[in-house]
């Protein structure tokens, strides 16, 4: 199936490739856009993916790859396996994941598995740390990871393989054409793994850890005029993985296979009276577990407004409605059924020296009061002049996360009348600019309140109970810098977070966690860059570190683990003549061998080779 | 029955609840393995572990952290995580139950699906036993060299248990010779009268006591119960008594391990924890339920109107075993199932003697 629509794709692009050669059409960005989520959210703090690890590693999870960029830490269930964030001090279900502005956390589980975000299928990954529950909507308070599958500009077709240690390929095809006024970008991927890595100080290979995933991801758009357009995005995503056993384990049989649909259609347009977007979308979010079926579904309708006053004030409107239905085994025989209605607003104003937003949000949800959602941000020119800018950047936030499905419907253990989870968080950092070099710092204090917590109850029932108070508060830091020495392009970058994650109150059952860090909260992270450009040459260094993390709650050292630096390092060699070029990267990963684990018990590989090659085909130059 | 418990989807994500789930019921259904203090008649020191008391604590599920605490009553000292599996950090994931033979210690992993060896008097790591046919390991019990262990098996689609059986493992070389089949959900294994007794607490509708002659490794009889049997103990007249688990009414039942009749059935009045336990003479039985810990005669026809005491600060009860010497009531206190739970050590005569921090979920005690 797979390799018949990969042929599909393959000729449809190939004509396109023809058509565009003799027509040489350019895919021109079309002027319907509004005000970046950067803006309304004066104050905050964001960060883009390196585009060179993007497209090096775009075989890779994000899990694997976004802790090598910003001071986050993700908890891999193994190689390959499920992963979830970490973002300044909370939980992974404390992390909003938005595909093209859709929310993609699981609304059984509430966290997203990041092991099914294969970095192939964006063309755009973008994190805002911190609350944004005003904008982000349910769940972001450690912060919010925003995925676009937008379609690249750039490259006509795409062709990629890779093959790897322990029995890994890779490949992917992506095209894209234009004819008029409509345009489409497509994307195929596939990656199978044997992972059967030797572990690291045991001296046998971890056994049933094999896994594969696929997918197809479609862009479209019709544009009406320069003014208005509909699109089409459209992202399948097939996942089967042996559950990789904790080390030692024999005999595991665990299989879990993931299958996720989402589709989004929007009309857009933008006139005198403003932007408008009218649309809606469909997720359907499968998991198989050994044979049993847990599904999923959700029909979102959205539609906002922004306009722009004469006097720079900028406004938006937004409404947007959730139907949510769960078909899981555990929530009964009458699969319950919820609606979730968020309705927002935000202004924005750039005076002379001095960016400021104020948004609000009032989400309303199926027996659930939610409370009111602001966002106050601003940025602040302190001095600049050609060499150099001082930037103050400060915000404060209400945020919520609503309790999930399996917190709500769980059949003898969910309750309807829990109460969201509720947060207060507050920021503010110094950023300095000069040439070239970024300096940033940053100070961050959140404050979780009626935080969810299973807890065991009489007869070892567990049940949910808003029971858990958490305060995290912490320092990030960064430091950039880029410089040319002859022919030779350096960039580097480095960043390390301190973060605190303390529980204030929680359950007697877990008494002894009062006063102490969040298991998997590491108190130190870092991550860093380098990269070394020389003509056709180029070869990149990335750094992840994570301090001692508690894997037990009252923070008991026996159970804790070690610290840890990864080293991967990859080395790039491009070929272009006219539109065409070739791209040959070698990466090494854990460089040094290092023995790590990111969940207990779950092995981690140690030193491994990836090869890849691809080709790109580039539109031409206008 | 009441055994719809649930797990923590919050936290863990759906994959690992379903596990996650059974493993409670387990838990809840788990019986202290009858182990008996060795007798060792050498007198020079072997070890720093020849005697004293073993917590197997299970761990946190699916994260390997199981451990064995060690405490030495005379010198008063506690050790953690004194055994460590091939991969050097702890004893494996979910450490059920272990049982001393021939100066080696077998420790049954639940989750690893293998039997860990220990030489008994040091701890170092010997070996393991592993096999295709060992799925979730329960209890072992040793006669004439030969490990006799209950597997509970793999599950089926739907969760239930569909092939539990007891294997024969040949103890002199680590290699399983044969597979006797039983009904569903097998638990603990006693050896009375010369013969095998397996408690089968399915959770199905089958609630009985498989009984296996050791002599040509054959089932050879099923004697049917009314409730779950969640512990097996052998009194000072060499009878098995049974504790058999029930919504309202947990009933003890002496059973002649010659004939396999019922010779006694004492209704209980209540539903019960899941452990039995005997005095060291071996004349009283010790049961619990609902954190009251009751002492009951093996000449008793009634069941005790009073409890011997009554746990005050015991927060989710989790094992339960006495001491062969003094028998002291060793109580595992699991807490939350992940962080480090406590001991709580009572006198005999029900007064609070000790209580210490142990690995996380105490599931069992095993005495030296």
């Amino acid at each position: 199936m797979l390799l018949r629509l990969g042929i599909f794709l393959g000729c449809i692009s190939l004509g396109f490739f023809a058509k565009a050669q003799s027509d040489s059409v350019v895919l021109k960005s079309v002027t319907v856009y509004g005000l970046p989520d950067e803006k309304y959210l004066a104050g905050g703090q964001f960060y883009a993916l390196d585009s060179a690890l993007q497209s090096q590693q775009a075989s890779r999870h994000l899990g694997e790859i976004l802790a090598f960029q910003f001071p986050v830490y993700f908890r891999n269930y193994g190689n390959g396996m499920l992963s979830g964030i970490s973002m300044r001090g909370t939980s992974p279900s404390h992390v909003a994941v938005r595909w093209n502005g859709i929310n993609i956390n699981s609304f059984s589980l509430g966290q997203a598995d990041f092991s099914i975000l294969p970095t192939i299928a964006f063309d755009d990954v973008k994190v805002h740390a911190g609350g944004g529950s005003a904008r982000f909507g349910s769940g972001a308070f450690g912060g919010s990871v925003l995925l676009s599958s937008a379609g690249t500009t750039t490259n006509i077709l795409s062709v990629s393989q890779e093959v790897g240690s322990f029995g890994r390929y890779f490949s992917s095809l992506k095209g894209s054409f234009r004819v008029g006024k409509f345009s489409s970008s497509s994307s195929l991927y596939r990656v199978q793994a044997k992972n059967d890595f030797p572990i690291p100080g045991y001296g046998e290979r971890q056994p049933h850890a094999a896994y594969w995933q696929q997918g197809f991801v479609q862009h479209a758009q019709y544009s009406f005029s320069n003014a208005r357009r509909v699109t089409i995005d459209y992202w399948f995503n097939d996942s089967h993985k042996e559950i990789q056993p904790t080390i030692g384990n024999h005999n595991s049989t665990d299989e879990q296979d993931d299958r996720n649909h989402r589709l989004s259609v929007f009309y857009e347009q933008n006139t005198t009276q403003g932007l408008s977007k009218v649309g809606g979308g469909f997720v359907d979010d499968k998991i198989i577990f050994n044979g049993t079926l847990s599904e999923m579904v959700r029909w979102i309708a959205s539609a906002s407004h922004q306009y722009t006053f004469k006097n720079q004030w900028n406004i938006s409107g937004s409404a947007e409605w959730n139907h949510i239905i769960g078909k899981v085994k555990e929530y009964g025989p009458t699969s319950p059924e919820e609606d979730r209605v968020d309705v927002a607003a935000a202004i924005q104003k750039t005076f002379k020296k001095v960016s400021a937003s104020f948004n609000v949000r009032q989400p309303f949800i199926t027996h659930v009061t939610a409370p009111l959602l602001p966002y106050i941000g601003a940025d602040v020119v302190l001095f600049e002049n050609a060499a150099q800018q001082w930037l103050l950047s400060v915000n404060g936030s209400k945020n919520f996360r609503a309790p999930t499905f399996n917190d709500r419907y769980w059949q003898e253990a969910g309750s309807r009348d829990l109460l969201p989870e509720t947060s207060y968080a507050a920021e503010a950092g110094l950023g300095w600019r000069y040439h070239n070099v970024k300096v940033n710092a940053r100070g961050f204090y959140q404050h979780i309140d009626q935080w969810i917590q299973w807890i065991p109850m009489e007869q070892g029932i567990y049940r949910p109970r808003n029971v858990k108070q958490v305060r995290t508060d912490g320092i990030e830091a960064g430091i950039e810098d880029q410089a040319n020495i002859g022919r030779v392009m350096l960039h580097a970058k480095l960043s390390y977070q301190f973060t605190q994650a303390i529980t204030l109150e929680t359950d007697d059952t877990d008494a002894a966690s009062v006063g102490k860090q969040l298991i998997y909260t590491p108190l130190h992270t870092g991550s860093g860059t380098v990269s070394v450009v020389y003509k056709t040459w180029s070869a990149n260094v990335y750094l992840q570190y994570s301090g001692k993390r508690y894997t037990e709650s009252s923070n008991s050292s026996v159970y804790a683990l070690d610290p840890f630096v990864l080293t991967d390092l990859s080395l790039n060699k491009s070929w272009t003549q006219n539109q065409h070029d070739f791209i040959l990267s070698f990466q090494v990963k854990n460089l040094f061998d290092k023995t790590y684990q990111l969940y207990a018990g779950r092995a981690m590989p140690g030193r491994n080779f990836n090869l890849k090659i691809s080709y790109h085909l580039n539109r031409k130059k206008q | 029955m009441n055994m719809q418990y649930k797990t923590d989807p919050s936290e863990t994500p759906s994959f690992f609840n379903v596990t996650k789930n059974m493993r409670r019921i387990f838990a809840v259904l788990f019986v202290a393995a009858t182990l008996w203090a060795c007798n060792n008649d050498d007198d020079k020191p072997q070890g720093k572990y020849e005697h004293g008391a073993f917590v197997l604590n299970e761990g946190k599920f699916l994260s390997g952290t199981g451990t064995i605490t060690y405490y030495n009553e005379q010198a008063d000292t506690l050790q953690q995580n004194i055994f460590r599996n091939a991969a050097g950090q702890y004893a494996g994931d979910v450490v059920q139950s272990m049982i001393f033979h021939d100066d080696k210690a077998y420790i049954v992993v639940n989750g690893d699906n293998k039997v860990e060896i220990a030489n008994a008097n040091t701890f170092e790591r010997l070996g393991s036993i592993s096999d295709d046919q060992i799925v979730q390991p329960r209890y072992m019990e040793v006669v004439d060299n030969k490990g006799y262990l209950t597997v509970q098996g793999p599950y089926d689609d739907n969760y239930n248990l569909v092939d539990s059986y007891v294997l024969v493992i040949d103890l002199s070389n680590n290699t399983v010779t044969k597979k006797i089949p039983t009904d569903e959900g097998i638990e603990n294994i006693v050896y009375a009268g010369n013969k095998l007794f397996v408690g089968a607490s399915g959770y199905s509708s089958i609630h009985n006591v498989a009984v296996i002659d050791p002599s040509n490794n054959t089932l050879i009889d099923n004697i049917a119960l009314d409730g779950v049997p969640v512990g097996m103990v052998v009194d000072n007249n060499n009878k098995l008594w049974v504790l058999a688990n029930d919504d309202a009414n947990a009933k003890l039942y002496r059973i002649n391990p010659s004939s396999f009749e019922k010779e006694q059935t004492i209704n209980l009045g209540t539903s019960v924890d899941t452990d039995l336990a005997i005095t060291p003479d071996k004349s009283g039985l010790i049961y619990s339920a609902f954190g009251s810990f009751y002492k009951i005669s093996t000449t008793a026809t009634t069941a005790p109107s009073a409890p011997l005491f009554t746990t005050e600060d015991v927060v989710t009860q989790y094992g339960m075993n006495v001491d062969p010497d003094n028998g002291e009531i060793w109580i595992g206190d699991a807490l939350n199932y992940s962080s480090e739970g406590k001991v709580y050590i009572y006198t005999s005569e029900g007064k609070l003697k000790k209580t210490f921090t142990a690995g996380i979920s105490p599931t069992n005690f095993v005495f030296r």
